[in-house]
């Protein structure tokens, strides 16, 4: 191996067939020697992503001559890093900004300053250790950092501040953190940072001055923001460099919500505005989708990187704009109503329950027909106990701090699942659920910051801590692994 | 092209992964460290004036934490702006686009000292000022027909809790809304507090503190 990544199904065909080797080694049907030629063999013979784009650092290096079940853990504990690395970032950003008022700003700088060299270091001691999956959370902490400080500044200093050059600096910084550190996670924050940075501009450039108006100032400039290009084609290269897949759909991303808010706001007036959105958006989507298919037959295989990312996100782009259209007044409704309703209202409503409680019996399936572990299966039973419980339960078993510690626990539990059989549904749908209730544990905690900040910071170092576990845990399988294969056959068999 | 990437990233990959952090968190640094040194020298060796201030809403003046403020400059009358009818004859489109600079220019006032008010504005930087004038660099936020709004980046006095309920307390009841002129007018007879700002030969200015009932209310250092 020079470094790079195997292709995934070559992974998972090495993996077994290690498994396999040391199986008939500690039977005595082949010798280690024969076994070891033969490993080396397919591993030499193995598909490999790419080995010159990818990483060569000594965790990455000794990763990939890991066993196949040791990789798929890594990518476990990675992810568990990472979503550590997101939540203890907002914990952070929330503790400071709720004790404001209580630490000097001396202390207030301390604070976040020591958070950026922490979290940077960190992450490159991390890398160093265990590899770039594990310090992807800790990069993208330092990025975070990088704005609070910035943020802090300007409050210490009474600044009312300009947020386009704030976005700008913030943006730069995080990109070059990402693009120097061969990070993704910092690229894409920096990206989306770029994007609000564009945002801003084009709102400033249009929107703002005449949303109260009826027709457009005087001489306004042409609305189109041409610098925002520069970082998307930075990000754009690091996705082809380094086969980033996930940065690969935040450029497309991107660039169609910088193509819809510029052709938003072409119109001369703000109800043609509304107009030209209605009837320019879908063609964008369209326009993307079909580049996507071009990008797909393409012989360049970076360029195929954005290929499946533009076809899908160009096509929810067209249909749910007409979607939105349609159903504009249905959603309004339903939206109303779920604002409307308290938690255990919703939480014991039908659909639900059916749904948790279907889980719950699938998991038992799952465990009942050997497919999944008992403890794999645990989660889901879980929650489905708990909610088909509801009416009986105590009252402080049916806050919201449980509904979401329980929801962060399934999604938690989606994405491990996901990565042990290699499906990237069920990885995909635990990420969607942990942004949801992340994103719904905020909403509920507004008004009580300390509260907000508490709960990040405490599932954050509990993240933290399991991922922690997770690679101890996997270290010593892999030790263990090792000197079970070291043993000589007739020894075993010896009685 | 993809190649160039990859002997550039290699070049990259060849230096240490600490040292590469190590330069990151340096420039980080820097970035934030040259906000305060350039944020302290301004307040150290700007040039002081104090302008009258006017809440945007009196009876929850420290909405949060902050106290967002409203000077006599912050909407400003494009016939006060002395070279907008010569910027909208030969100056063109750009000129005129909502965001941009505006120089605000500030003179001593005689009538009501210590405070400084509002002269004149410019589309282009001021050529010549006079002894007793100084100049802001700030943005337009947005412009009418008859009137642009103006944002010059001291906008907000953040502060902690109890001092701002206290500073509410100190400057509520000084002003009334006046329904002819549509917007808030200091009470009779009411002492009008102020900002104490620091501006240097650039126009940038930055809030030092505030002034009430004759009183400098200073804005602590970083300590």
């Amino acid at each position: 191996m020079n470094g790079g990544e195997l292709a995934p199904s070559d992974e998972a065909y090495l993996g077994r067939l290690r498994a396999d080797l040391s199986r008939w080694v500690r039977e005595g049907r082949i010798s280690p020697q024969l076994a070891e030629d033969l490993a080396r063999d397919a591993q030499a013979h193995a598909r490999q992503v790419d080995a010159s784009a990818s990483s060569t650092t000594s965790g990455e290096s000794a990763r990939s001559a890991m066993p196949v079940p040791r990789q798929r853990g890594n990518r476990m504990v990675g992810a568990m890093f990472t979503l550590a690395g997101v939540l203890l970032a907002a914990g952070l950003l929330s503790f400071v900004a709720a004790n404001w008022d209580s630490m000097s700003r001396l202390a207030r700088l301390a604070w976040v300053m020591g958070g950026l060299w922490g979290g940077g270091l960190l992450a490159v001691w991390l890398r160093e250790k265990a590899g770039r999956l594990y310090a992807e959370g800790m990069f993208l902490l330092t990025a975070l950092a990088f704005g609070g400080a910035m943020a802090l500044v300007a409050q210490i200093f009474h600044i009312s501040g300009d947020p386009e050059r704030f976005l700008l600096t913030w943006s730069m910084g995080a990109l070059a953190l990402g693009a120097l550190m061969g990070s993704e996670a910092a690229s894409v924050a920096g990206l989306l940072l770029a994007l609000g940075w564009s945002l801003v501009a084009i709102g400033e450039l249009n929107l703002a001055p005449w949303v109260f108006m009826t027709s457009r100032p005087m001489g306004s400039t042409a609305p189109w923001h041409w610098p925002f290009l520069l970082p998307l084609l930075v990000a754009a290269g690091l996705t082809m460099l380094h086969r980033w897949r996930w940065l690969a759909q935040v450029v497309v991303f991107a660039l169609l919500a910088w193509l819809t808010y510029n052709l938003a706001t072409l119109g001369a007036s703000q109800r043609a505005m509304m107009e030209s959105v209605f009837r320019l958006l879908p063609f964008v989507g369209l326009l993307a989708a079909l580049t996507g298919v071009w990008l797909a037959r393409a012989s360049n295989e970076e360029a195929r990187l954005f290929a499946i990312p533009l076809i899908w996100q160009g096509t929810l782009h067209a249909w749910g704009f007409s979607l939105l259209v349609a159903t504009g007044d249905l959603m309004r409704r339903v939206l109303r109503e779920l604002a409307g309703g308290g938690l255990p209202q919703e939480a014991s409503g039908f659909w639900p329950h059916v749904a948790l409680v279907a889980l719950a019996l699938l998991a038992l399936a799952g465990v009942v027909t050997r497919r999944i572990a008992w403890w794999e299966a645990l989660p889901p039973l879980v929650f489905g106990l708990w909610q088909w419980g509801l009416p009986y339960w105590p009252a402080f078993l049916v806050s919201k701090w449980v509904a979401g510690g329980l929801s962060l626990m399934l999604a938690v539990w989606l994405m491990a699942l996901g990565l042990e059989h290699e499906r990237k549904g069920l990885w995909r749908l635990g990420m969607a659920l942990f942004g949801l209730a992340v994103f719904w544990l905020y909403v509920v905690t507004i008004g009580s910051l300390l509260g907000t900040a508490g709960f990040f910071l405490g599932a954050g170092l509990l993240l933290l801590v399991l991922a922690l576990g997770g690679w101890r845990f996997l270290a010593w399988l892999e030790r263990r692994q090792g000197e079970m294969n070291a043993q000589p056959p007739h020894e075993e068999e010896a009685p | 092209m993809m190649r160039m990437l990859r002997q550039l990233w290699q070049g990259v990959e060849g230096l240490s992964a600490w040292l590469r952090m190590v330069a990151v968190l340096v420039a980080f640094t820097i970035v934030i460290g040259g906000m305060i040194w350039q944020r302290m020298r301004l307040l150290q060796t700007g040039r002081e004036v104090i302008v009258p201030m006017r809440p945007v809403d009196p009876r929850d003046l420290f909405r949060g934490h902050y106290a967002l403020l409203n000077y006599d400059f912050s909407r400003i009358e494009t016939s006060r702006v002395r070279d907008f009818d010569q910027l909208r004859n030969n100056g063109g489109r750009s000129a005129f686009s909502p965001s941009g600079t505006i120089f605000v220019v500030l003179r001593k006032d005689p009538a009501r000292p210590p405070f400084w008010a509002f002269s004149h504005a410019l589309l282009k930087p001021p050529e010549k000022l006079g002894r007793e004038e100084v100049f802001l660099r700030c943005k337009r936020s947005w412009f009418g027909a008859r009137a642009i709004f103006v944002n010059c980046g001291i906008e907000r006095f953040y502060a902690p809790k109890e001092r701002a309920l206290k500073l509410e307390r100190e400057l509520r009841g000084r002003w009334r809304f006046d329904r002819n002129r549509g917007r808030m007018v200091p009470e009779e007879g009411a002492r009008v507090p102020g900002v104490i700002l620091r501006v240097n030969a650039r126009g940038e200015a930055a809030i030092a503190g505030l002034y009430v009932d004759g009183k400098r209310i200073l804005v602590d250092g970083l300590l």
